[in-house]
């Protein structure tokens, strides 16, 4: 781990103060966590983002199971969540299309625009449609449900956050850091005229 | 008793990212790895001189941790002691 802040390396932070802006390391840090810092040459950093958000996200649908991520739920946390877990990127998008082409099915007995749903513990799908299971059958997929659920749905939507702020972070890491020091360079001068008003020695007419 | 003798309770039936687990009982354990990866995570971008990295992680993944538990305590006494004593109810 060699990465260091730009205070500690001054070869470091000439780099910083001179790119600004990194639209393609943002898009990095959301096709692949870690991508953006690893390609802008923060590697360790990048190796951390990817390891954390990954691990959360896997560990997300090791706890809850592939129901945690839907785009389409009938529960509106699940739901909003998604728009959280967008986040982590592609992954996140290619979960959410298998689990609504491969675990939900049409309804038959419901209208044709009603949502696809899972299939019942009495159910089974059959290419897509849901009917009534045979001897034997069953839906493909138990649904998480309570606590495991939600700690399920929270993993992924903290991984998703966390890679927002890592995509972030990607985007504006360059010359911020150097600027914000010339800020803080500039600071004591402003307390400095400041303080010479509080205290009279301003100057100017009395 | 093998590893499969413990485990069973918890995997049965279980195919990995498709079936949830069955951690309903021991679900507050699931609190450890998500403060320790959030951690990893949030200090990889955070934190100043990646020298300290590791060192960083585990206190952020700490304080995560005890703060939970101290809201955890802070909701068991408001409700199971602040709130009959300012709205007493007749046991049946």
């Amino acid at each position: 781990m060699t990465d260091q802040h730009p205070k500690e390396n001054p070869a470091h932070d000439a780099d910083r103060a001179t790119a600004g802006f990194d639209p393609a390391a943002g898009v990095l840090a959301w096709v692949l966590p870690g991508l953006g810092h690893f390609v802008a040459g923060r590697k360790a950093r990048g190796v951390g983002v990817c390891v954390g958000v990954l691990g959360l996200f896997l560990g997300g649908l090791l706890i809850g199971g592939i129901t945690v991520v839907d785009s389409r739920s009938d529960r509106t946390e699940t739901r909003l969540s998604f728009y959280g877990m967008f986040f982590v990127g592609p992954v996140a998008i290619v979960v959410d299309r298998v689990h609504q082409a491969a675990f939900k099915g049409v309804d038959p007995m419901r209208p044709s625009h009603a949502p696809t749903r899972h299939a019942l513990p009495h159910e089974t799908l059959d290419n897509g449609t849901i009917r009534s299971a045979g001897p034997g059958e069953g839906p493909p997929i138990r649904r998480s449900v309570g606590k495991v659920n939600e700690i399920g749905v929270l993993y992924c939507l903290i991984a998703g956050m966390l890679n927002f702020i890592a995509i972030l972070d990607a985007l504006l890491p360059p010359g911020r850091s150097a600027r914000r020091g010339a800020k803080s360079k500039d600071a004591p001068k402003r307390s400095s005229v400041l303080d010479s008003v509080r205290t009279g020695d301003a100057g100017g007419e009395q | 008793m093998n590893l499969a003798t413990y485990l069973g309770p918890f995997v049965a039936a279980y195919t990995p990212l498709v079936d949830p687990l069955n951690l309903h009982r021991q679900w507050y354990l699931l609190l450890v790895p998500l403060a320790l990866l959030t951690a990893v995570a949030y200090k990889a971008v955070r934190t100043r001189d990646m020298r300290r990295y590791p060192v960083e992680v585990l206190v952020m993944a700490a304080q995560i941790l005890l703060g939970m538990i101290a809201l955890a305590l802070g909701f068991l006494l408001f409700v199971e002691v602040l709130i009959p004593l300012l709205a007493p109810t007749p046991r049946v």
